[in-house]
């Protein structure tokens, strides 16, 4: 049996930040508790697969961008990684 | 996921600092009342009477308490509260579970012990049961409200 660790991590907080939500007018979207969403994006509350499909469904994006059991590359590694400066360097 | 919809009247948006206070005035007050008149049985008419009055603060700090959002989350259906208070509230309630059946079974020890002990009376046990009962009804309220972290409702 999976045990549930707690250890899903999400980029709610970015797609909300770059869709200029307030947490008040995302957790309305997805009705939930306002409070909800900061649980949700500090990681210290996993969504049920229908939460999560509702996210993806509100931001237009596939669950797997939102959410992974591994954390995320960090902005700037994958600019980083994507930067032709970079390569060029290397 | 359950829909969300903000609590309605008569519950009250008390700051969980109020919830906490009043958790601690009325399960406590309790607890006091029933730990001093089993210590003070035979206490003047003055000790009796502030004893008394313990338990009367206990029951009208238990209204407010029991008429904030907090306990609106306590008691709601699932379809008034989201999935993660869903969970928090069967973790309040989990808990409470296990203060009840501990104390139940702290009551069998008395009850049986009676033969032994012999300020472990009747009244002493009912009282103990009375306490239990009671302070099992705020118990899940007042976790709630300890356990919240005071996350604001918007930014």
């Amino acid at each position: 049996m999976h045990k549930a660790s707690g250890a899903v991590h999400n980029r709610i907080a970015l797609f909300r930040t770059e869709r200029g939500l307030t947490r008040k007018a995302l957790a309305e979207l997805v009705d939930v508790n306002p409070q909800t969403i900061g649980f949700l994006e500090r990681g210290d509350y996993s969504p049920s697969v229908e939460l999560a499909l509702t996210f993806a469904r509100v931001f237009g994006v596939s669950v797997d961008a939102l959410f992974s059991l591994d954390p995320f590359p960090s902005l700037a590694d994958q600019l980083g990684a994507a930067s032709p400066i970079d390569s060029e360097q290397s | 996921m359950t829909p969300f919809a903000p609590p309605r009247k008569p519950y009250r948006p008390l700051t969980r600092t109020t919830v906490r206070a009043l958790s601690v005035l009325s399960i406590g007050g309790l607890w006091s009342w029933f730990l001093l008149k089993f210590l003070l049985p035979s206490a003047s008419g003055v000790v009796e009477l502030m004893v008394g009055l313990l338990a009367l603060v206990a029951a009208v700090a238990a209204i407010p308490l029991m008429l904030s959002t907090y306990a609106f989350r306590a008691n709601a259906p699932d379809g008034q509260i989201d999935e993660r208070e869903v969970l928090e509230r069967n973790r309040a309630y989990h808990h409470t579970l296990l203060y009840l059946l501990t104390g139940v079974l702290l009551a069998y020890i008395a009850i049986e012990a009676r033969r032994f002990v012999p300020a472990l009376s009747l009244p002493v046990v009912s009282n103990l049961l009375q306490v239990l009962f009671l302070t099992s009804i705020a118990l899940p309220t007042a976790l709630l409200a300890w356990r919240d972290r005071g996350e604001p409702d918007g930014e």
